[in-house]
């Protein structure tokens, strides 16, 4: 494989790959002969981005189709690998000027098909100055794809944003929140962040500092919106694909459906690249019981075992299962490769740590039961963020749908 | 119990916060009819690798119109409301203040769950407008007796100062205090009543013979402090302004006494650099002057004096010498 980026295009890529390390320690490569994919999913598998260059990004690009290492499936020949992030940013990363001092960057991807020390992703930076820096970054074979099943197409609500409204939005949010929440109404969309402050040697009740921003409807460029929803997801990606949205001046369109959907995002560039982010939102207790609003916390402790009630008898092992569940466990992850050999084991792992987390959660309610205050939602939302921490990225599916390069459809 | 105000253009109140949130964790606010004051104090809890010093204090008294405008405050303890929380979130919530339209700052909650709630109503790219709501929590509401009983708004009894000298610009001096910060731990302030100011690099350790300068007092500081280990660095200044306090002109006092007798005799205190860095933050509020009040040997006190129509507004810290 042999990609020559022009030196316009270099800033381009550099956003791309700083927003491909924040969000995943492995970069995934994958070179076809009509476009270049890099991807990457979080250790937790909660995020996922990927980022499509088609041929017109490039100067020139050549993947030679011939050679041994070059794998087939539905769409094609492939050759797929994947490198470290940082050391693939680090290998493109150009202080100051870019435009003034490169005249291109090199990617050579060797075909030693991901096997022992000759695997080598070359990036060579040549400078106008005449003289070239060159990387050679190993990379390992990824046999599997990641795919996310959703797509955006079948998403019945979006919001599109133009970047300007983007440029200090995610200032105004405390860098220590570690989760958003979105709420969607027929107005716009409020953004919400709730950050803990509580001291630890006081131990006194958890104490949350939260921050509001609405975007109202005119603000957007497109809203469309099915039903009112909230969704939760995490700050730290979503800080990084605005960032991105905001470096490259690009609009960013978010796609959401019911709760326990993933949040999509999209950002587009007309052909050249096309990138797109799934976020795994966060499960809300209350909400699935369709309990209004004005949740008090004693409201809680009842909705908390009801659900391990209501929920065991439907989908099994999706219950409300979600309390101390290990998310860098691959069983609980958003995205599975192959799960039929999980799926067994876990429903009865998950229905003893339900009942332990339900015994868990109802004492943490008695103390947030404590104290109640005039503002409703701020007091759902503290008693509900005591569990936040155990809650895991989504709902984990038994039956889902896999992308099989093996079998026929 | 209800506090609700509308924050002033120059986010005066926000600036406070800057100014002393290096102090420590925690900063108290007393809210009451007719002025509000500050207060900060090192040492309560706040993890400070190099404590085992004096704690540095910091307080203010200022009058509402300077921070707030349709300032409403009713409360049950003689309208005054006290307040603990936390500066950083204070902080926070400044940021998205930069191009607000009009920031109302409201107490919402119960006692137990009580937060300072700030409403900053902005501008978004097409020209709506946006409010934006950051909520910080209040760490604890103080009762009447509690306040009374923290010493924080309060200046400590100390011995009347004997040197006060006007600073230099403050960002020079934060380069100083920069640079300093890499090479020692202390620093040994001296000021004279001739306009003359020293920055001494310091291992903060007190020797105990101190020889006299004998007809030294040209300008040399006497050796009671060890030197420091990586490099002894010395900064003067000259030509500056030594202010005459007002009451200082009525009794004998000692700075009167030290002015006839020895103007040129230093005054010197040991601090630890990472103090005086935190009384430099003081530059957020953009201050028209700082003044230094040195008593030797004991604690120095530095009074920033605010950009205020109506009066004079000051944040003042106190620093005592550091004992190791």
């Amino acid at each position: 494989m042999r990609a020559i980026i022009p030196s316009l295009s270099v800033k381009g890529f550099q956003a791309v790959l700083s927003c491909l390390a924040k969000i995943g320690d492995d970069i995934i490569v994958e070179a076809r002969p009509d476009r270049f994919i890099l991807s990457t999913m979080n250790i937790t598998r909660s995020a996922y981005a990927s980022f499509s260059f088609t041929r017109t990004f490039f100067e020139s690009y050549h993947l030679d189709t011939s050679a041994d290492a070059i794998k087939h499936d539905a769409a094609g020949p492939y050759l797929r690998s994947s490198v470290l992030a940082k050391a693939l940013v680090s290998a493109c990363k150009v202080r100051g000027n870019v435009e003034q001092k490169i005249e291109k960057c090199c990617l050579f991807m060797n075909s030693a098909e991901g096997v022992g020390e000759n695997c080598r992703l070359t990036v060579e930076i040549i400078f106008k100055y005449g003289f070239i820096k060159i990387h050679k970054l190993l990379y390992e074979s990824c046999p599997e794809p990641i795919q996310v099943d959703d797509v955006t197409e079948t998403c019945p609500s979006s919001w599109r944003l133009q970047p300007a409204a983007l440029i200090g939005f995610a200032d105004n949010f405390s860098p220590k929140a570690e989760e958003i929440s979105m709420t969607c109404t027929q107005e716009g969309v409020t953004f919400k962040t709730a950050k803990d402050t509580s001291e630890e040697e006081s131990g006194v009740v958890k104490r949350i500092g939260t921050t509001v921003v609405p975007m109202s409807r005119a603000a957007m460029e497109q809203y469309k919106l099915q039903d009112d929803i909230e969704l939760t997801f995490s700050m730290k990606e979503f800080k990084a694909i605005i960032a991105f949205a905001v470096t490259l001046r690009l609009p960013l369109e978010g796609h959401f459906d019911a709760r326990s959907r993933p949040f999509l995002l999209t950002v587009q560039a007309e052909n050249i690249v096309c990138a797109r982010f799934a976020l795994a939102t966060v499960m809300d207790d209350s909400e699935d019981n369709e309990h209004p609003n004005g949740g008090q916390s004693g409201k809680m402790e009842d909705v908390k075992p009801g659900m391990t009630h209501t929920n065991s008898n439907g989908s099994g092992s999706r219950a409300a299962a979600h309390t101390d569940l290990d998310l860098t466990q691959p069983e609980n992850a958003l995205f599975l490769d192959d799960d039929a050999d999980w799926a067994g084991a876990l429903d009865d792992l998950e229905m003893e740590e339900a009942a332990a987390a339900a015994a868990a959660a109802a004492v943490a309610q008695g103390e947030a039961g404590g104290s109640s205050s005039g503002v409703t939602r701020n007091d759902r939302e503290s008693a509900y963020e005591i569990e936040e921490a155990f809650l895991p990225a989504t709902q984990r599916e038994p039956k889902r749908r896999k992308f099989n390069f093996d079998e026929d459809d | 119990m209800r506090l609700k105000a509308k924050i002033q253009r120059d986010l005066l109140f926000f600036k406070i916060a800057q100014a002393v949130e290096k102090i420590g964790k925690s900063c108290f606010i007393k809210f009451a009819p007719e002025c509000v004051a500050f207060g900060a104090i090192h040492g309560l809890g706040d993890n400070d690798p190099s404590t085992g010093g004096g704690s540095i204090q910091c307080w203010s008294r200022l009058p509402k119109e300077s921070l707030f405008s349709e300032y409403r405050i009713e409360s049950t303890s003689n309208n005054e409301i006290y307040l603990e929380m936390k500066v950083e979130d204070l902080v926070l919530a400044m940021r998205s203040c930069s191009n607000a339209m009009a920031i109302v700052m409201r107490m919402t909650g119960r006692s137990a769950d009580a937060y300072l709630s700030f409403t900053i109503t902005t501008e978004d790219h097409l020209g709506n407008s946006r409010p934006i709501v950051q909520n910080v929590p209040i760490v604890k509401i103080l009762t009447a007796d509690g306040a009374n009983n923290t010493s924080v708004f309060d200046e400590p009894m100390i011995p009347t100062p004997e040197v006060h000298i006007m600073l230099p610009q403050l960002d020079t001096l934060r380069h100083v205090a920069a640079s300093y910060k890499s090479l020692a731990d202390y620093v040994v302030i001296s000021a004279n009543l001739n306009g003359e100011m020293v920055l001494t690099t310091s291992d903060g350790i007190q020797q105990l013979n101190h020889y006299s300068n004998g007809d030294a007092g040209e300008g040399t500081i006497s050796a009671r402090y060890g030197m420091a280990e990586k490099a002894l660095v010395e900064t003067r200044f000259s030509k500056l302004h030594n202010p005459v306090l007002k009451d200082d002109e009525e009794e004998d006092h000692p700075h009167l006494e030290r002015l006839r007798s020895r103007p040129r005799e230093f005054a010197s205190v040991l601090v630890r650099v990472s103090d005086l860095q935190k009384v430099l933050q003081s530059h957020y509020v953009k201050p028209l002057n700082v003044i230094c009040s040195i008593v030797p040997s004991h604690a120095i006190l530095f009074y920033v004096y605010l950009k205020d129509n109506t009066q004079d507004a000051t944040l003042t810290y106190f620093i005592p010498e550091s004992a190791i």
